[in-house]
């Protein structure tokens, strides 16, 4: 019994870890070339819920179907984000800049709120209704579904920051912005393009949730904290570092959720993060920051 | 000038309560408490520069023993206080002792006191001693003993007198010997360290008196208001608001926390009131978005804080207006 349940712990939690990974992939990546803490990353994901929630009930359209649409969307809000309001603060004192961003991610929060209200809205797509059962395991399809979109939205960025002249920019750019800049770059835009990113990898991961969770507007705060928590423990400013953080974290939560201490299972995360943080600041996979 | 001016605004504070009573002399007192926990704050998270979310665990552990000692009726309430004060100074120093120990800094000290805030905040939800997430309330009958009185004037003074002692105490901080450490270490650690400060010894007592500070804070605000809940006292948001108060204001000046907690308070309380004038609920969801935007925009403005930016400004200023040899004081 006690091996079941934490065999379905394991295979839920790397399910859901990707989904967090992705998320924090988002958050990693906007600190990492644009230099700027962004927790409103959590409200973006909660509007992309939210999206895909509108699309559902008022269309009746299966928000994978939706997916490209709401991620273009995002990439124009967080570009367009990115060049009004976030470059000006890119010198302001990390702390600002930090409080800047809780500004930015209450408004966005409580904006929801204002339309779709504190009620808990559901979204239950048919065609990922059911299970696969294999042996003892038992896998909900839209959880299948929200692990296979957060694994492409990875390979995608993977394959993106790997093989394109963009990725190699934004690479050179993360590295050394003075060096990037005399080389011709214009990091300007690509701050912008990487905020853009950002908000996708965001759109992405609320898509993937909008199936699997009721949605209510405190999830944005929980995300931004999720997403944080995760991408420190895994490194700040490295990708790999983010996916086994989440992969991490997901089995945690599940495994301690199958046992029965779903309530605790947070305190349990985060504790297991704090002790790591102390043994290794840097995260698992982090550099050594300048 | 600078002398009249302190005695001014003292004695306005002091003929305040003649003017104006009841439900506006409680909004009053409760801004001016939030603008002596962001002062105490200021200490560590403004003049050591380490960002601290831990500091909603204190008052949660100040205003809990409060409660606890009303509910279990173990002596009267103002026996709490020091209580509270000797409890959280044992656990801040722990805090401190393992944060400092391993030297976490900037962000990653940020998001580690997120992390020991939300563990004490789950905790204090599964355990049935803390009333899980319904909290627990104060009731005792009214007496100086219990510090509870028939209108909200005592309180007045209280807190008053406590705002200012902090603005006094950091007026003194920042010309002390453990002052000028906390600014060198915020500004270099490295230098510092190199010029023969302990930094990490430093943080810890500034930690400690800044924690300590704010379980009186926590105390006092469950006194006022008279029940405490776990979302609330132990609360990310809590924290948030006391470090946006000092933000705001002017983080590592004395009297931009003050300013700072006061206007957050009041903005809140007015844009409460306007969604109040308006009507539905959903208005006072708008009032939050409007509460956000203006950490926006005021952090736009003032990327230093109101007070810190204007000094900045004005030291820079003299120094450009001021004649050769003349000595002008450097901004910070």
């Amino acid at each position: 019994m006690f091996l079941t349940l934490l065999q379905i712990g394991i295979v839920s939690g790397l399910l859901s870890g990707l989904v967090y990974a992705l998320m924090s992939t988002g958050f990693n990546l906007s600190l990492g070339i644009a230099r700027v803490v962004n927790l409103q990353h959590g409200a973006a994901i909660l509007w992309s819920m939210y999206a895909a929630y509108f699309a559902w009930h008022t269309w009746g359209l299966n928000p994978l179907y939706v997916t490209p649409v709401i991620c273009g969307l995002a990439f124009v809000i967080g570009y367009v984000a990115q060049r009004l309001l976030i470059d000006r603060i890119l010198n302001v004192p990390e702390d600002s800049q930090i409080l800047f961003s809780i500004g930015l991610l209450i408004s966005l929060q409580y904006f929801a709120q204002f339309i779709f209200s504190t009620d808990a809205h559901s979204l239950q797509a048919r065609e990922l209704q059911g299970a696969i059962i294999l042996g003892d395991l038992f896998l909900q399809y839209k959880q299948i579904a929200a692990a296979g979109v957060a694994l492409v939205g990875l390979l995608g960025l993977h394959l993106l920051l790997r093989y394109t002249d963009l990725g190699r920019d934004l690479k050179a750019c993360s590295q050394n912005a003075i060096g990037a800049a005399a080389c011709g770059l214009d990091n300007r835009r690509l701050y912008a393009v990487a905020m853009g990113i950002s908000w996708v990898c965001a759109a992405l991961a609320g898509i993937a949730l909008s199936n699997l969770v009721p949605i209510v507007p405190d999830l944005a705060f929980q995300y931004a904290i999720m997403a944080v928590v995760v991408s420190v423990l895994g490194g700040l400013g490295s990708v790999v570092g983010s996916l086994i953080g989440g992969l991490l974290v997901g089995v945690v939560l599940g495994v301690a959720q199958a046992l029965g201490y779903g309530q605790v299972a947070q305190a349990l995360v985060y504790t297991c993060v704090f002790v790591t943080f102390l043994f290794k600041p840097t995260g698992i996979f982090g550099a050594k920051l300048a | 000038m600078t002398k009249l001016l302190v005695g001014l605004i003292i004695l306005a504070g002091l003929c305040f309560p003649f003017f104006v009573g009841g439900y506006y002399l409680k909004l009053t007192l409760l801004a001016l408490l939030y603008a002596y926990l962001s002062s105490s704050w200021n200490i560590i998270g403004g003049y050591g520069g380490q960002m601290s979310f831990a500091h909603g665990i204190f008052f949660g552990i100040g205003a809990y023993t409060v409660a606890l000692f009303s509910v279990y009726q173990v002596a009267p309430l103002v026996f709490a206080i020091p209580v509270g004060i000797v409890i959280v100074a044992c656990v801040s120093f722990v805090v401190a002792r393992v944060c400092f120990g391993y030297e976490l800094s900037g962000i990653h000290f940020a998001v580690g006191t997120i992390l020991l805030a939300e563990i004490a905040r789950i905790m204090a939800i599964n355990s049935s001693f803390l009333g899980r997430s319904q909290g627990l309330q104060i009731h005792v009958e009214a007496s100086i003993w219990n510090l509870q009185f028939e209108s909200y004037l005592p309180f007045y003074y209280i807190v008053f007198a406590m705002t200012v002692a902090i603005a006094a105490g950091t007026y003194w901080l920042q010309r002390s010997r453990l002052g000028f450490r906390l600014i060198s270490l915020r500004e270099q650690e490295q230098s510092a360290k190199a010029l023969g400060i302990n930094t990490t010894r430093t943080k810890q007592v500034a930690f400690v008196i800044s924690a300590v500070l704010t379980a009186a804070g926590g105390a006092m605000h469950a006194l006022v208001v008279g029940f405490v809940e776990p979302d609330f006292n132990l609360g990310l948001l809590l924290a948030l608001t006391i470090v946006m108060g000092a933000v705001l204001g002017g983080r590592g000046t004395v009297l931009g926390p003050i300013l700072g907690g006061i206007l957050v308070q009041a903005v809140q309380e007015l844009l409460v009131v306007a969604g109040g004038i308006v009507g539905t609920t959903s208005v006072s969801a708008l009032a939050q978005v409007v509460y956000g935007l203006f950490f926006v925009f005021i952090i736009l403005g003032f990327p230093r804080g109101i007070v810190g930016t204007l000094q900045r400004q004005h030291f820079d200023r003299q120094a450009v207006l001021g004649e050769p040899g003349k000595i002008t004081p450097a901004s910070l």
